[in-house]
This record gives structure tokens, sequence and C-alpha cells, in this order.
């Protein structure tokens, strides 16, 4: 297919505005997702009682689902992102309310709710629209001052991080207040405002750590690790170096039959132990290039709305990538954490899709007139950043 | 502080000279410039921190790889195995070592087919077991199931040419011994996961210790050293093996201890087992005879009663007993000397004709409570702890009356493993020293030595052995061996069989010591059930077991450094 740059139809448009190496990337990073879970899940299938390649199907329909989802939030405007992110941001805390109040508790946590047959987990979801407007928020503080903008970001960050807490999901609370925390320190709020919220931070993880017994399980676990106790973490940590540089090769893992989470959480173990550290580094790599371009397309984004949004997205991408891959390599104490793209589950996929999606709409270059925007400030109209 | 807008603001909004606000408005976005540049580097330096350490964690386990490679962590709790450290004599000739082979096991959810997998692989291997293992095989939800461990590399090359998807192998190491069923006693067995189950292999387990194979074998640099010396364990057994077809008896049992050390130089059991196969070893027939039965071992016990009396100072070896009539204990009890002469003996006499009733007098002049000081005083009493495991429990009388105090003076009524009495031997001929005896080479420096009876009766029992082999009726003179000055006792018992003594079925023994002057050595022979020769079926001590100590000697005297004189 060619393009013509006389042609402004939504599709040429479209394909001489966004960042195709960001593109490009995410569709790498697909790829690589559908091949792992092609490695990783059928031994979980099987001791699940489920046929084979139940886990890869799932994850290629929804990540075709996703991908077109992606696809379809990339073409938007940022105004329309930022109202797909209130609307759903909204729907999702409307969700977690009533997982709250009504919902099925698995494992010891309440975090799925069943829509037309599909279960769904709704705090994933809202993880970038909450970017989102938190950005938007951010942006209007320092924009205007006849709106309260920082109280309403505090507002979201509570609500959100509030109905996390109670899931119990303190992974993700930690997650969005190490991101919100980074773009508040970007908002150029005051240094001292951010120590205070950091140091809250601290005191809300020592009380996790106080008043839920399974936390303190996992800091003692990871602290005073016992060899040999065949623990979930221990095995995922061997298989790095059983692995070694070049790995076992395709399909010789052993470790993706004894772990019940090696689709999901350990699924970077599986990689180490079947492609090697080497295949580990690129694909680290790789993440790294996607959260340093999104960043980076942030600084030069003259709109602080997107400016935040983009580093708020990036930011959550690589948090999330970080915590997960630091559990596997034995650097944290376990944490729930999927790896993004990578890891089977279906809301997790989704949400990242959306991420993706609304990274890939902010970054795109604003060609036409009614695109351009007048500076944030009248005097002074320097870049900022 | 962050320069917010609305001071810039501020500032613009007070009258001022045009050029004086542009400078201010350009240094207020000077060092707001700087400030952000310097969050961004904040949160930018975090993620990159983030990646880096990862990276660098990944990279190190990596390296980590050779180190350690623990490989195939999905059988690891059902194919635990050990390597273990080699077993060597005090000449470190290989007793006990690690071979690495190759086990077979099968993935069950990769076959196609458990019969006709199992159909291929047994034109290779025909022992397998079909029926039990075809059940396994076909339960395809099972991941790992052993075939067969410790395979020959040719066999495994056949069965790799087969090609059979799902069979796969695994080196595990695999214990050999290339000694065969030399000092089998001795060194015990090891289990299938090549853990140590019976004496030394046991042992070493608990001391050494066994490392768990993790990935492929290592192999085990370490090395065991027993006091053992090869040679003379060679000796040993041939010339038991060799009495044992002679005299016809069923099984027989020797030891060589150094009287001081209580080092086992040399320790068999006849029929000796394969240490490669403990199945055999649970046959009562391989029974170690030397450590794990229990004997009376008859007249051999009068050494250790006349030195109990003369450490009561009761008697000395001028002493006379009037041994004609017979002892009467009781309406049931009566004894009475069929050999020997007539006549009132002294206690020298009483050793060499190995008289009954002297023994009794003897024993009964010393009393009941000081007789079971002294024996268990010497460790006779007592399960004895070795390391080569622990010998079996001494079988004490049920009441310890006058009777038990007479027969036991001569060897009934108590019965020991041959090793506790070789160790007691030991300590009545090494000047009164206790022993322990030892399997395994320790670090120099023996530990104090306690006494357990004065030197002066460890020299006049000495004597007495000395005396039973040089004189021309003493009962061990078919054990002396030229130049090296021999001194023993016989004993020869009857055979405890079903709850009652066999009377056509005896237990001979020869307790014996070199160089009598000063002993370095004690050798405890015993025959089981041996027949005799001729119309008279003799089948006393001295005409078998006492030679067949003499020749063991004389084999193995110069081996241990002994020199003639």
């Amino acid at each position: 297919m060619r393009f013509d740059r006389e042609d402004t139809s939504l599709l040429a448009d479209w394909w001489f505005t966004v960042d195709r190496l960001l593109l490009t990337a995410v569709f790498i990073l697909m790829g690589v997702g559908i091949i792992v879970s092609l490695a990783a899940s059928p031994s979980v299938a099987l001791n699940k009682d489920l046929s084979a390649f139940y886990f890869v199907k799932r994850h290629i329909i929804i990540v075709c689902f996703g991908a077109t989802l992606m696809l379809a939030l990339s073409v938007q405007s940022p105004r329309t992102i930022r109202r797909i992110a209130l609307v759903l941001f909204a729907g999702c805390i409307g969700g977690m309310v009533y997982i709250f109040a009504a919902g099925e508790e698995i494992n010891g946590a309440r975090r799925w709710m069943r829509i037309a047959g599909v279960s769904l987990q709704p705090s994933e979801l809202a993880k970038p629209a909450f970017i989102v407007l938190s950005a938007w928020a951010f942006a209007e503080h320092e924009r205007r001052r006849d709106v309260p903008a920082l109280p309403v970001a505090f507002g979201l960050y509570l609500i959100f991080v509030g109905l996390l807490l109670v899931q119990p999901d303190i992974g993700q609370s930690l997650l969005i207040t190490l991101v919100w925390g980074a773009m508040f320190i970007l908002a150029g709020l005051p240094v001292a405002l951010a120590a205070a919220f950091f140091a809250a931070a601290l005191v809300g993880l020592g009380l996790a750590y106080l008043m839920l017994p399974y936390i303190q399980d996992r800091v003692h676990a990871f602290l005073y690790p016992v060899r040999g106790d065949h623990s979930q973490i221990e095995r995922a940590y061997n298989s790095f170096k059983e692995g070694g540089f070049f790995g076992r090769g395709p399909g010789e893992g052993t470790i993706k039959t004894v772990l019940p989470d090696a689709h999901t959480d350990f699924i970077f173990a599986v990689i180490a132990e079947e492609y090697g550290i080497i295949a580990c580094l690129a694909l680290l790599g790789l993440f790294m290039f996607i959260v340093f371009r999104a960043l980076i397309q942030a600084i030069s984004s003259d709109d602080l709305s997107m400016r935040y949004a983009l580093c708020g997205l990036g930011l959550l991408i690589g948090g999330q990538t970080l915590i997960n891959m630091g559990v596997n390599v034995g650097l944290l104490p376990a944490k729930g954490m999927t790896l993004p793209m990578i890891s089977a589950g279906g809301s997790s996929l989704i949400a990242i899709c959306i991420t993706f999606g609304m990274m890939l709409g902010l970054t795109r270059r604003r060609s036409s007139i009614g695109e351009i925007r007048l500076p944030d400030v009248s005097v002074g109209a320097v870049n900022r950043w | 502080m962050t320069v917010s807008p609305r001071k810039t603001a501020d500032s613009t909004a007070r009258p001022q000279p045009a050029d004086a606000r542009t400078a201010r408005v350009a240094a207020v976005d000077r060092a707001g410039l700087r400030e952000r540049a310097l969050r961004v580097a904040l949160v930018f330096g975090a993620v990159g921190f983030g990646f880096t350490g990862v990276g660098a964690q990944l990279i190190h386990l990596g390296l980590q790889e050779q180190a350690t490679a623990p490989r195939a962590s999905i059988s690891r709790p059902l194919s635990e195995t050990y390597s273990r450290p080699d077993i060597v004599d005090r000449n470190g000739h290989i007793l006990a070592t690690d071979v690495v082979m190759q086990s077979l096991y099968a993935d069950p959810s990769k076959l196609l087919g458990a019969s006709e997998t199992l159909e291929a692989l047994g034109r290779v291997i025909p022992g397998i077991n079909t029926a039990a293992l075809a059940r396994v095989l076909s339960n395809r939800k099972r991941r790992f199931a052993w075939i067969k461990r410790g395979i020959s590399p040719a066999t495994a090359q056949q069965i790799h040419e087969l090609g059979l998807p799902g069979i796969e192998f695994k080196p595990e190491p695999k214990r050999s011994y290339p000694q065969g069923r030399v000092a089998g006693h001795v060194i015990g067995h090891v289990n299938i996961d090549n853990k140590g189950t019976a004496a030394i292999e046991r042992y070493v387990d608990a001391s050494v210790g066994v490392r768990q194979v993790v990935g492929d074998p290592q192999g085990d640099k370490r090395q065991l050293k027993l006091t053992v010396d090869l040679r003379a364990q060679v000796a040993l057994e041939s010339e038991l093996a060799s009495a044992m077809d002679r005299f016809q008896s069923v099984a027989a049992s020797g030891v060589i201890l150094d009287v001081e050390s209580g080092a086992v130089r040399a320790a068999a059991s006849l029929p000796s087992v394969d240490p490669a196969n403990p199945i055999e070893a649970q046959h009562l027939r391989y029974l170690d005879r030397l450590k794990r039965g229990t004997y009376e071992l008859g007249s051999i016990f009068k050494a250790v009663t006349i030195a109990m009396a003369l450490e009561k100072r009761t008697v000395t070896t001028k002493t006379v007993f009037d041994v004609r009539n017979p002892i009467e204990i009781g309406q049931r009890f009566r004894i009475v000397d069929e050999h020997g002469p007539r006549r009132p003996l002294t206690v020298e006499e009483i050793f060499i004709y190995s008289s009954n009733v002297g023994a009794g007098m003897m024993a009964l002049e010393v009393g009941e409570r000081y007789q079971r000081k002294f024996l268990r005083k010497l460790g006779l009493l007592d399960r004895m702890q070795t390391d080569a495991g622990q010998t079996a429990e001494p079988q004490l009388p049920p009441s310890w009356g006058k009777a038990e105090v007479v027969t036991i003076a001569y060897g009934h009524g108590l019965a020991i493993a041959p090793l506790q009495f070789a160790a007691a031997g030991a300590a009545l001929v090494n000047g009164g020293f206790a022993v322990q005896p030892v399997f395994v080479e320790k670090s120099a420096g023996s530990s104090a030595r306690k006494r357990v009876l004065s030197a002066k009766t460890s020299v006049a029992i000495r004597r007495l052995m000395r005396r039973n082999v040089t004189s021309p009726k003493g009962s061990g003179r078919r054990a002396a061996v030229p130049g090296y000055d021999v001194g023993g006792k016989t004993g020869t018992a009857d055979r405890a069989a079903a709850g009652r003594y066999d009377g056509n079925s005896v237990v001979t023994s020869f307790f014996a010591a070199f160089p009598m002057v000063k002993p370095r050595y004690v050798v405890l022979v015993t025959l089981h059930d041996p027949k005799g020769s001729g119309a008279r079926n003799q089948r006393f001590a001295s005409l078998n077991a006492a030679p067949t100590t003499g020749r063991i000697i004389e084999r193995v005297a110069p081996l241990l450094g002994v020199l003639p004189k």
C-alpha cells in the first residue's frame, strides 16, 4: 500500500503523523507476546485441564481486539482521548465500587467483575484513563488559576488508590503512586509537597506491611530467602541461571510446567530459561525504547496536558515492566504484576493496548492548522522544558 | 522553589520599563528552565536506573550459569541423586567410587504410545517391568517417570538411536565397587539415589556428607580413608574362605585390630556381601557375623575371667584350684571337665587345659557383682558404636545368678558380637587400656586412653596366651607362626539354635595377639558350624580356628609391618 502526502484521507493522515518507530516497537512487542504465549502457556493450560492452546488462542484474540482498539484510539485527537479517558475512568470507578460492594473474592482479593459473560478487571482499564485525567488536572493547575485543578488531581488519586487498597491490590497501588508522584514532580509542583506525598506513601506501605500478613510473608521471603523451598519465586530466579545467556532452546524449558503463574507473572522467567538472558536483555531494551520514546516525545510536546499524559503513560508501562522483571530476577519481593503485552490476562492486555493507543494518539505530529494550539503562557513563550 | 506563572504575571502587572521587564522575564525563565530540566533529569534518571538495574541483574544471573547450573528443576523432587566421596583403604586403594551413568526416564505426555515405546525399549533392555511401567506411562498427565536408572553408555546409545519421543536421559552418579565383594560388610550399601544406607556408606552421609546433584554430575573429589588395609583384608578373606571350605563350615568371621589405636586393619564375615547388591545382603545367610550377630564365644572368655580374678587379687597365676569335683548349683546345674588332667590345676593350667570348672570356681570367688562390673568396664555388656555402624545388642542372661556367673566364666550364657570381644581382648593385652574399634582413619592424635585394668594383669594375660601356644599341650599350639611370637586362646561353644543348644553344632573361635612381647595386633577368628574329620569327628577350635588364625597371621603380619624375630 502506498500513501500519498496529498491524500487527506484519515488513513493517510494517520500514517504520516503517527510515531512509526513507536508503532513498530509496539507491534514487535505484540508479536513477542504471542510467541512467548506459545512457549509458556500450553503446559499451564494442561495443568488446569484446558486444551493445550487455550491461552494462546485467548491471547491472540485479545491482542487482535486490543490492536484494533489501539489503532482506533491512535487516530483520535488529544481532546477526544481525554473525553474517552473521562468516560472510561468513570465507568471503571463505578465498576470498582460495585466490586467493593458485591464483588466475588478470588484468591483473597476482589478485583474482577463479569459483564456479558466476560470477566473484567476495571482497575486495570482505569490505569491509562487515570493517567490522562491526572495529566490534564496537573496541566490545568499550571495553566489556569481559576479552576481548583490540584485538588482534582489529588481527588482522582485518592479515589483510585483507595479503591485499589480495599481490593486489596498493593502492587497496583504502589505502581499508581509512583507514576502519579513522578507526574507530580514533572508538573513543577513544590518539592516539599512531593516529599510529603512520598513520605505519606511510605507510611502507607509500612501500614500495609504491618496489617496484611501476606505482605509480611512476601517481604520476609524476600529478605530471608530459604534455599530449596521450591517457591515460585525461587524457581523463577533459578531459571535465569539455568537458561544462561543462550537459553535451553524453545520448548526445552521446565519451569513452565511447575509454575502456576508461568504464563502471567513469571513469564519473564520462562523466556529466560528457553531463550536465554540475551533475549531477556533484548526484550528489556525494547521496553526501554518504548518508555524513553514516550518520554522524549513528551518533552518535545508543547501542550502541557499531552506532555504530562505521555510521561505518565510511559512511566506506567515502564513501572509495570520494571516491577514485573524485578520480581522475576529476584530484586523485588513477590508482587502480582503482569509484563505488559507479554503476560496472559484479558483486562491487562486490553489496558496495555489502550495505553499504547493513547500514547500513539498523543504522539502524532499535529500538522493541520486546527490542531495548533496557542502557547500556554502568553509572556515568555519559550519552550519551558 | 518553583517559579510559578502567577509570579511572572504579577511582575508583568507592575508598570516597568520595557527593557528591564524583558530582562527579568528572561532571568526568571532561565531559572525555571534549569529547575524543570533538573526535574526531568530526576524522573528520566530513575527510569534509567530501573532498567539498568534489571539489566545488570540479568547479566549477573547469566554469569552464574557456569558456576552452579542447576538444571532440570522439574524433576528435582523426583530424582534426587547424590554424589559421594570415594572410599579408599589406608594405602589409598579405591574401595568405592562414583561412576557417571545414564538414567532413563520418560515424559509420558510426549510419548507416541506407551506400549509401542515400551516394546521398542524392551528389545534393548529386556529387564524392564513392562506391566507396571505401561500403566505409569499411559498416564498422559504425568510428566516424569523413571524407566531404568544407571544404564551403560552402550545401551544408552542404542536407546538414543531408537529415536523415541519423550524418552530422555539424565546423567547420574552411580556407586561402583571396584574390589567387588572385598570388605563388603565394612563398606555397606547405598540406595538408588546414591544415599548411604549401611555401614561406612551410611557413615559417609553423616560425616563427610554427600552432595545433591543438580545438573550434570561434577564428580566428588573428596576421599574417605579407612583404617582397613586392602592387602590384609584380602588375605583374611581368602584364609577364612579356605577354612570354611576345609572345615565345611557355614560361615566365618575374622577381625584384625590394632591394639593401641583400635584401627581395624581387616574385618570380614563370610559369606561376603556385594556392596552393589543391598537386596542380597538382607538375607540372613549374609549377616555380618562380626558386628551384627551375637554368639556365645566359649572358652576365649576364660582370658577375661582370669584377668578379672587377677584384678580383684583373689588369685595369682600360681593359685591352685581343685577341678576334679563338679560344680553343682541347685538341683539342675552341674558342670564337670571332660578333658584335661584329673588333678588340681594352677590358674595357668586352667587356662591352657581350658578347665570350665576352674574358670567357674574363680568366678564364684570373685562374685556376681564384680564380674558384671568388670565385663561392663570392658564394654562387653553394652552395645558398641563404631563408625561402620553399631554392633548387635549383647544378649545378657535373664537373671544373673550363680549358675550364670559360672557359665559366663567360660563363655556361655552371654552372647555378644565378636568385634566387641576383639576390642575387650585388645585391652587385655595392650597394657590395660580400653580400645574403641575404628574403621575410618582419623586425624592424628588419639583421645586420652582409659585404663580398664592394671598393666600387671595385662602382662600376666600375655604370658598365659603365649604359653598356650608354645606349650606342647596348649590348645593354641596349632596357631604358632615361626618368628612371630603368637599367643592365643581357643573357644569351642555349642551353637544355640531354636532356644536350646544343638549338640552337633559348634561355634569355634580363636583369639590371638602378636607379637606377644609387645602386642601390636589382635586377631579374632570365628568359624560357624565347622565339621570334624575322621571317625572321632573332633570339631575343637584348637583343630580349626587356631590353625586358621596361624595362617592369617603368617600372611598378614609382614603386610602390617611386623617383622619376624
